[in-house]
């Protein structure tokens, strides 16, 4: 470990056992979705996550989200929410399935921020290493948020098949959406994964200079 | 070499003035590991403070010490 001329904050230990902590607990509920699975099949859609009524998310058609008092109006589509009960294995299937894709991704980007943060809190930040977990990261999220949206609308369609369609009331599922946010944040972390490449050539040459 | 083609003549030096890397170091108060690095044409640059502790414990000049050998 190379000297450090100004050791870690408090803050920065703090932070980094977070980021540990939610490494940790989103693997806990990684093993929870896993189970409640297993349990769904063997109790034919009983899961442990969502027991005998599922949530489906539904959007209704602003004409049909009721009358409002005078002055207000609603913009867009309404997100709504339809019960299913006791929900079939394969609805109970295709409701928990959506759960695995978002959680693979979160796994994978607390993985690079706990290295990250062992780095920091280890006073080393500035390596190659922290630049490829910076662009890894900048990639998950500019990637692979949409990929696992894009693998999830047609789970959702198909899970919209048990959402009845009432007379006279528009339903429809989310579709694919991309989020600008989304989008910041990966260019953020690429941003910062140069920031970090020009850090870490200075410390090279501070360090070789006698 | 390194890339920028400049070489250090203190293995020579120190052998003419019968000196340790470790005795010099202690004289110029740069660390063994440092001098290490700049006998061994690893450093990138030289702070022009340690260059004339290391002149005065020599007894030299700069160019005795420095030399260029092309890029």
């Amino acid at each position: 470990m190379r000297p450090q001329p100004n050791p870690p904050s408090n803050t920065v230990h703090v932070a980094g056992r977070l980021v540990t902590a939610a490494f940790w607990f989103v693997i806990g509920f990684g093993a929870v979705i896993v189970v409640s699975i297993a349990l769904g099949l063997a109790r034919h859609g009983d899961s442990l996550l969502y027991g005998d009524t599922l949530g489906i998310p539904v959007q209704l058609s602003p004409a049909d989200a009721g009358r409002l008092p005078h002055g207000f109006r609603v913009e867009g589509p309404v997100d709504a929410s339809f019960t299913l009960n006791d929900p079939t294995t394969k609805e109970m299937l295709l409701r928990s399935a959506q759960d695995l894709g978002p959680l693979a991704l979160m796994l994978a980007i607390l993985w690079q921020l706990r290295g990250f943060a062992r780095s920091v809190v280890g006073g080393d930040p500035f390596g190659a290493a922290n630049v490829g977990r910076l662009r890894r990261i900048g990639f998950l999220v500019v990637l692979g948020v949409p990929i696992v949206d894009i693998l999830n609308a047609p789970l959702r369609a198909a899970l919209s098949d048990a959402v009845p369609s009432p007379p006279g009331i528009d339903v429809s599922v989310h579709g694919f959406t991309l989020s600008l946010n989304t989008l910041l944040v990966g260019l953020a972390a690429f941003v910062l994964a140069e920031v970090f490449a020009y850090g870490s050539a200075l410390r090279e040459d501070v360090e070789a200079t006698v | 070499m390194a890339e920028h083609g400049v070489v250090v003549h203190l293995d020579r030096l120190l052998e003419e003035r019968g000196m340790t890397l470790t005795e010099l170091s202690e004289r110029v108060g740069v660390t063994v590991v440092n001098l290490s690095i700049l006998k061994n044409g690893r450093a990138r640059a030289v702070r022009f403070s340690t260059l004339s502790a290391l002149c005065e414990a020599l007894d030299c000049q700069p160019g005795d010490l420095l030399g260029y050998a092309g890029s």
